[in-house]
Formats: C-alpha cells, structure tokens, sequence
C-alpha cells in the first residue's frame, strides 16, 4: 500500500458526518476527508476535481438526491473517473431491499450499516 | 248448362231474336207490298189480254157470219141448188160444187154439205167425212130463215168436235136447201182462242158456255186431260171462274180454277155468240217473282242467321270448350286438392256423411266405405274435453253455421290410446238446390301437445326468478318476462318494440356493446354485466346471458337476454373492493412507514452507537469530545422528534373514529391567525380568505384544522426571499364537490422533478430551510382519511397552489 486513498462523504446528516470523519482519522493517519452534504454539489466535485484514488460513502435518503440517483448519473461518467472511486453504500437503514439494491448495482463495493467504526474502515482499507 | 248458355249469351240471343222478327216483319211488308203490284200488273196485262181476243173472236165469228151471209143472201145459189136438185145436171152441178170448193177451200172449213128439208144430202165436198148436224139448229134456221152458226158439239159419227154454220136457202116454206158450213174448231177457233203472246206456263185461255146447271169447258184445257167439250162443272161450283162468267159475273176475280188452283182470271162474254172468253192465270205464277224474290231474302236472311248462329255457335263452343278445359283442369286440381288434402275433407248432408276424401279415413281410422253414411257422432266420445256432450256441441255448432255461414271449433275423435284433437271447420255447400254441409277436419293433435308445452315453458318463462327479454334481429324487445317489470319499472306494452338501450345508463363504454353484438352476431353466448338504469332512473347491476336463437335453418331470428339483478351482490362487491384498495394503500402506507422507521429511526440510533463507540474506544481531544458529545444530544433529540411524528401519524390513523362536526372554513382560518399571530406579522404575512361559495361543511375538525394549519404554515416557511408572504385560501362548489384552494407566492416546487415525491414522507425540496419533510405526507394522509384528494399546481419562484376536493 504506497498510497492511502482519499475519504469522501456524501450525507446531509452532520452527526453522521462528524462521527465519521473522528473515526476515519484515528483509525487512517492523515487520511483526506471530503464532506457533501449537497449531493449534487459532490458529484460535480467528484466528475472534475476529484484526482486521487478515493472511497466514496454514499448515504441513501440525501437531501435533493437519493443515492440511486446518484448512482445513476455516476454510471454516465467516463470510465476513467469511474475507476478512481470505491462506492460504499452508508446507510441506517436495515431494509434488505435496500441492502440488495445497493449490491447489485455494479458500481457499489459494498454496503455498509451505520455507524461507521474503526474495524470496518480497517477492513475496507486492507481490500484496497 | 243450357241455362247457363242462357244466361251467359241473353243479350246476343235477345238482339238475335231481334233482327230476324224486324227483318221477317219487313220482309212481309215487302211480300205483301209486291203481291200487290204484282196482282195489279197482271190485273191489267189479263184485262187487256181478254179484250183483245174476244175480239178476235168476235171478229172471228162475225165474218163467218158474213161468209154465210153471202151465201144466204145469193139467189143464184138458190136457184142453182134448186135446178140442182131437179135435174141434176152435171154443168149445173159442177158450177155449184166449184163455187162451194172455192169456198171450202179459201176459208179451210172442214166439209161444206148441202142437204135438203128431209136431210137429204145434195152435196157433200168431203164425201169420205162424217155427216152429223144439230137438227134443233137447222130446225130454228129453217124455221126463222136465218143463219144459224151452231154451238159446239160432239160430232156423233167420229167424235169430233164440230161447230156448224147452217144457212138456210128456203124456196118456199116446204121447200129448200141448207147449207151446213162445218168448221174444224182445232184447225180455226181453238188455236185463237189458245194462242198466248208471250210464254207463260200457267196462263191459259179458254171459252165455255152453260149448258143446265154445268158450265162446258169448249177447248182443250192446259192442265186437263179432258177432251174438249168433255169437261163440265157444276155452277155451285162459286170459286171457279168459269161459274161465275156463266152467271154473268164480268171483269177481273180471282178464285179457283177447274184444277182448285188460286188463280187470277178475266171474265167477258163474247158479244153475239154464247160463249165466255176466261183468260186466267195461277196467283202462284204471278206471285213466283214476289215468291222468289222473298224467297231470296229469306235465304239470305236464312244464310245470314245460320252464318251468325252457326259462328256464334262454334265460338261459344269453342269458349265452352275451353272454359271446359279449363273446368276440367280446375276440376282435376279440385279433385287433386281434394284427395291429397292434409284435412280430412267430409260431404255431410242431412247429418249423415255422403262423402269424403282419403285424408279422412286416416283420421277416423276407418275404411271410407266404414264412413260413409256415419255421422260425426259416429267417430267421437261422448263427452269431448271441454265437458260438453258430444252431440250438443256439435247442434250448437250447427246452429253457429246455420247463423254466421261458418263456423270453427275443436273437436275429440275417438282414437287408438288417446283422443285426436281436431279443429272442424263446416261451411255450407249448394248445389243443385241441395244443401250440403262441408266439413275440414285438421289433426291438431301435435299442435296441441305443442301448444301444452309452449304454455309450460312460457309459464316458467313467466314466472322465472330472472328477467328475460327476447328480441328480434334488430334488437327491438318482443317479449319481456313479469320479473323484467318488476325490475325495470317496464310494463310489456312499454317495453315491446323499444330497444333494450332504454334501459342504457351510460356507465359502459362502446366498446362493451360492439363487443357484444360482435359476439352474439356470430352465434355465440354473450356473458356481461351491465350497469343500468331503471324506468325511475335508479341504476342497477345485472349479469346477462345474451344467445341468439336460430331456426332449424340456422338462422338467427331472435335475441334472447336473461338477466340477473346483481345490484346487491355488486354493492357488496364495490364496497370490498374499495375496502380492499384502501387496505393495499393502508398496506402501502404501513411498508412506507415500516421503511420509513428503519430509516429515520435508526439514523440517530445509529449515530448514538457510533458516538458511544468512539467516546469509549478512542483517544479524543477534549475538543473532539465536546463534539461529539453535541452530535449526541442532537442525536437524541432526533430520535425524539421521529418518535413524536410517529405518534402524530397514528394519532391521524386513530383520529378517523372521532365525531364528525360542522366546521367553518372562516372560523378555522381566524384561529389558525391567531396561533400564529406573532410569525405573521414578523414575516408580514398576508391571508386572504374567500368562502362565499362553500363556507361549512361537516367534517373532521381536527383533522381539517391540522391541513389547514400545514399548508398555511408551508407556505410562509417556503417564502420567497426577500418576499412578504401571500396566501389567498378559497372554496368553491364543483360538480356537487366542496374545493378548497390555497395558492402562495413562495419558492415553489420544481414538479416536473420531483412530482412524485411531493407527498412522500421526510420529502424535502429545499435544502436550505428546516423540515422534516413530513407536512405534506401528513396533510395527504388527513385528506385522504376524510375521503378528499389532493393536489397541486407549482411553478419555481411564483409559488404554490393546492387544491383539495372533498365529497360533500
């Protein structure tokens, strides 16, 4: 592992954010967090400004833009940004439809239940 | 048929008969007319005739007269027949016969001899001739000294007709000679009298003289075989000619001839001699012109008749012959009709069967000789199956014939097991000036069992439980049953000839009838419910069978409809299904609100845990514990706030239980005012309210003050920056439904984005204002809950119009 790769967060929750972005930084030392509560605002920043290797977790119910949404219009996206980013799907919800939703789409590593803790960001990172 | 002939020729034999009398009537005006000139004409002709050759004969006579006289009147003759007569001298003798010669000779006498007063013959010129004379005329001459021409007669040595001229020459009163001068009557007298002009077959002329009581036919009559003076006929004798001239009757008769022929004569008396001249001919012969020319005519008239009758006669023949033809063809097609008839055919006369057709020996069951002479009675039961006696309902009916000319009724026959129905019809029959009575019998045996089972099935028909209509082709009602009355309001009469679509309410599409017809037009089972509408305009269900009836041909002919009144049933139905539907969308609500739940629910849930877990496990600054510990108390206060939206949802779910109330709309609006007086007038908020319209209506109060409350309070929490809030509310009255209409000016909401999810719950559209996005979700779920819809008009940056529609 040369290079830890980016953190972004896409969730108009600002506990959740803040919960994430303490635990993400005691569990990867120097780690970049990039915070959207706006989803379309993140999406802009991902499709141009984005440039580093990045994992991206996705909050379902955003304000404005629901997560599929945003899946949608990230598959649109030239292979190449495609191919920086790691999708987790970050959700409270317990619905397995939700759940099988999120892992059958193809740009979705995997889903992760809320809260976030130290041990699954470890174990995201060690795949990657 | 001679009658006929009568009847049907009267007039031509009328005008026939006609003709021929007023031609017969002319043509004997003509006969009777001509008779009478032809009389005329002839009339005259015999006059003149007669004149003439009685004066002939008169010259005739008078000049032998002369003759005589100048032998009487010549003394030399005297002297030399006396010398004569004494000396016998030959020269003496010879003067006188040479003179007598030449006498005899120039006027072709038959014989001259002289005798002398005791008949002594001197001179006889024709020695070998007879010699007789009539002495009572030589006598009178002698006597008298006078020429004496002798009257015919019958010369009694030979026979021959003689006529005699004595001149007496008297030297004295004993002494003397006579001269008998004899005439040959055929040779000088008979051919003058008998001499005709012009040919004649029956004209004839003739002289007689009377002698006693008989008048003599002198000359040799033209139809007589008589010798002359041979034929004598009695004066009594009044017709005949010859009669009446000897009684001196003069001039034109007419009477009867010697022959009794009718004939035509001229009388006259030849003056100086004793005979009378009749010139006669037959009327028949002077009429013969007349005759034949009637003759003619009435030949013609003859021939013209026969021509007519025997044409006439041949053409009504002819048309006899045809119409006999004709009868014959009509008789043989009778006779035909007669035998092969399906109904037994009967004579009956004077109650009695004289005769019947082939038919009947089926219905009787009988050989015709076994009928003949029977009667009616003969065949039939003693009661028939209307419980009258046999024969007094076969008088009555008699009676019936005798009264209408006809009469119909039914009748039982014995038969093998059961009786045969038949139906009777009698008419009355004349011919020949007999009555007749005709009977048609006509087994309706299986028209009757029929007829008994039409009835049962139009009684079950009748009385069916289910409503059944048949139709025609076209569609037009023929028949409706008792129970399509009672359900539809329809009376038979009302409903025959219409279309069922009077019972259409317009609640199907076309499309159900086309499919239909389609369905039913081709021979198929149709099966369908309709909604329709009754005569009061109250609308039911029904389930209907519609099959086409077909004759033995296939045909189709009729409809027929069977219909079920499913109004109950179908009640029962909706209001499952629309009990089902609001449990789907219960359902629906419940899936949203368990989705809901695990979401909103455990986001805080979540963040708590992740807090907690970090608090205990990690090394934070103070700094980092003093965030954390603000995320969780907000957190918490989260969940709280989740767990108290939920509350009010059930709150709502649980609310519908409650009594309903009249609620004023302006009342509601002034309250709400009033609770948030403070926010309106920090955000110079303006409401305007218009319930003109529609001001009450009985609700919910609760529930309708809470979507009051939501929509005012959205509407001034998505104000327009910078823009004082304007909310005008307004009801109004649409198809029987109460709106209500609240429009703003606020940001208003993109809904060609986010149309769906206006009303879903924890749906926010504005990032930067607070909100749970659950207003909205709620004043839908309140709306629906009072059986209201509700919905919306927006545009971004004008603003907002809702627009709530309750059932009044």
């Amino acid at each position: 592992m040369t290079k830890l790769p980016d953190f972004i967060l896409f969730d108009d929750d600002p506990v959740n954010n803040t919960l994430c972005q303490i635990t993400i930084k005691k569990t990867v030392n120097q780690a970049k967090i990039k915070i959207f509560t706006a989803p379309q605002k993140g999406f802009q920043y991902i499709s141009t400004e984005q440039n580093n290797y990045a994992i991206l977790f996705l909050d379902i119910n955003m304000r404005g833009m629901t997560c599929w949404e945003f899946l949608e219009q990230f598959d649109q996206l030239d292979e190449k940004i495609k191919a920086k980013f790691k999708i987790y799907v970050l959700s409270a919800s317990l619905s397995p439809a939700d759940k099988e939703r999120a892992v059958s789409n193809k740009n979705v590593a995997d889903y992760i239940e809320k809260p976030l803790t130290r041990e699954k960001i470890k174990k995201i990172i060690s795949i990657n | 048929m001679s009658k006929y002939f009568y009847k049907q020729n009267r007039f031509f034999i009328y005008s026939y008969s006609l003709f021929i009398i007023v031609f017969l009537a002319f043509s004997f005006y003509f006969y009777v007319n001509e008779k009478k000139n032809e009389n005329l004409k002839n009339r005259e002709y015999l006059h003149t005739l007669t004149k003439i050759k009685s004066s002939e004969i008169q010259q005739w006579y008078s000049e032998r007269f002369s003759d005589a006289s100048f032998l009487f009147s010549s003394n030399v003759l005297k002297e030399d027949l006396s010398k004569y007569s004494g000396t016998h001298l030959i020269a003496d003798s010879l003067k006188i016969i040479n003179l007598f010669k030449q006498i005899y000779k120039s006027h072709d006498y038959k014989n001259i001899f002289i005798i002398d007063r005791h008949y002594r013959s001197l001179i006889n010129l024709v020695p070998q001739s007879e010699r007789d004379f009539d002495k009572d005329s030589i006598a009178s001459a002698v006597n008298k000294n006078k020429i004496v021409i002798s009257n015919f007669y019958k010369n009694s040595i030979n026979s021959s007709i003689d006529l005699d001229i004595y001149v007496p020459l008297m030297i004295s009163n004993s002494s003397g000679f006579i001269v008998i001068l004899k005439i040959d009557p055929y040779k000088l007298i008979f051919p003058l009298i008998q001499n005709w002009y012009v040919e004649n077959s029956s004209a004839e002329s003739f002289i007689v003289f009377s002698e006693g009581d008989s008048v003599v036919f002198i000359n040799r009559l033209k139809f007589s075989s008589f010798p002359p003076l041979t034929l004598k006929l009695p004066l009594t004798a009044e017709d005949l000619p010859a009669a009446m001239a000897v009684k001196g009757v003069q001039g034109i008769v007419e009477g009867a001839d010697y022959r009794g022929e009718k004939v035509l004569a001229d009388i006259r008396k030849v003056e100086g001699t004793p005979w009378y001249l009749i010139t006669k001919q037959d009327l028949s012969e002077i009429y013969l012109p007349v005759t034949n020319r009637l003759s003619f005519i009435l030949l013609l008239l003859f021939s013209i008749s026969a021509i007519g009758g025997v044409s006439f006669l041949y053409f009504q023949s002819r048309q006899n012959y045809k119409n006999s033809l004709v009868i014959s063809e009509s008789n043989k097609k009778f006779e035909a009709l007669y035998q092969t008839s399906n109904d037994a055919i009967l004579i009956i006369e004077n109650s009695r069967i004289i005769n019947c057709n082939a038919r009947s020996e089926k219905i009787f069951r009988t050989t015709k000789n076994n009928i003949i002479d029977k009667s009616l009675l003969d065949f039939s039961p003693e009661f028939q199956s209307d419980g009258i006696r046999s024969d007094k309902k076969l008088s009555a009916a008699m009676n019936d014939l005798f009264i209408n000319k006809q009469c119909l009724f039914e009748w039982s026959f014995n038969g093998e097991e059961n009786e045969t129905y038949c139906e009777i019809s009698l008419s009355p029959l004349f011919v020949d000036d007999k009555n007749y009575i005709v009977a048609l019998i006509r087994d309706i045996t299986e028209r009757k069992k029929i007829e008994e089972q039409n009835l049962r099935l139009l009684q079950a028909v009748e009385q069916s439980p289910t409503s059944i209509i048949i139709t025609n082709i076209d569609g037009d009602i023929e028949y409706v049953n008792p129970k399509f009355s009672e359900i539809t309001g329809y009376s038979f009469e009302e409903a025959k000839g219409k279309n069922p679509r009077i019972l259409k309410s317009g609640a199907l599409t076309q499309d159900v009838y086309k499919n239909l017809w389609e369905t039913i037009a081709s021979g198929s089972e149709w099966r369908g419910e309709f909604h329709n509408k009754k005569k009061n305009g109250e609308l039911y269900w029904e389930l209907s069978s519609i099959s086409p009836v077909k004759n033995s041909s296939g045909k189709i002919t009729h409809f027929i409809a069977i219909k079920e009144d499913i109004t109950e049933a179908k009640l029962i139905q909706e209001s499952l299904k629309k009990m089902t539907a609001e449990l789907i969308q219960q359902n629906k609500y419940l899936e949203q609100f368990a989705y809901i739940i695990s979401h909103n629910l455990r986001s805080p849930v979540a963040n708590i845990i992740g807090i907690a877990n970090t608090l205990r496990e990690t090394n934070l600054t103070e700094e980092e514990k003093d965030v954390m510990m603000e995320g969780l108390s907000f957190s918490v206060k989260k969940l709280d706030e989740v767990i108290i939206d939920l509350n009010n949802i059930l709150q709502i779910k649980r609310g519908v239980n409650e009594v309903k109330e009249k609620v004023f709309f302006s009342e509601l609006v002034e309250d709400i005012k009033n609770s948030i007086s403070n926010i309106i007038r920090d955000e110079h908020v303006n409401i305007k309210s218009d319930f003109s319209e529609a001001g009450e209506m009985f609700t919910l109060k609760s529930y309708l003050r809470s979507i009051f409350y939501n929509l005012i309070s959205n509407s001034i929490k998505y104000k327009q920056p910078g823009v004082s809030p304007f909310i005008e509310i307004k009801s109004r009255m649409k198809e029987g439904k109460i709106e209500l209409i609240f429009k703003d000016n606020g940001l208003g909401i993109d809904l060609q984005e986010n149309g769906e999810q206006v009303f879903g719950m924890y749906k926010r559209f504005h990032e930067n204002i607070e909100g749970k996005g659950l207003g909205l979700f709620m004043t839908k779920m309140q709306v629906e809950s009072l059986n209201g819809k509700i919905n919306l008009n927006s545009e971004v940056n004008k603003g907002t119009e809702f627009i709530i529609e309750f059932e009044n």
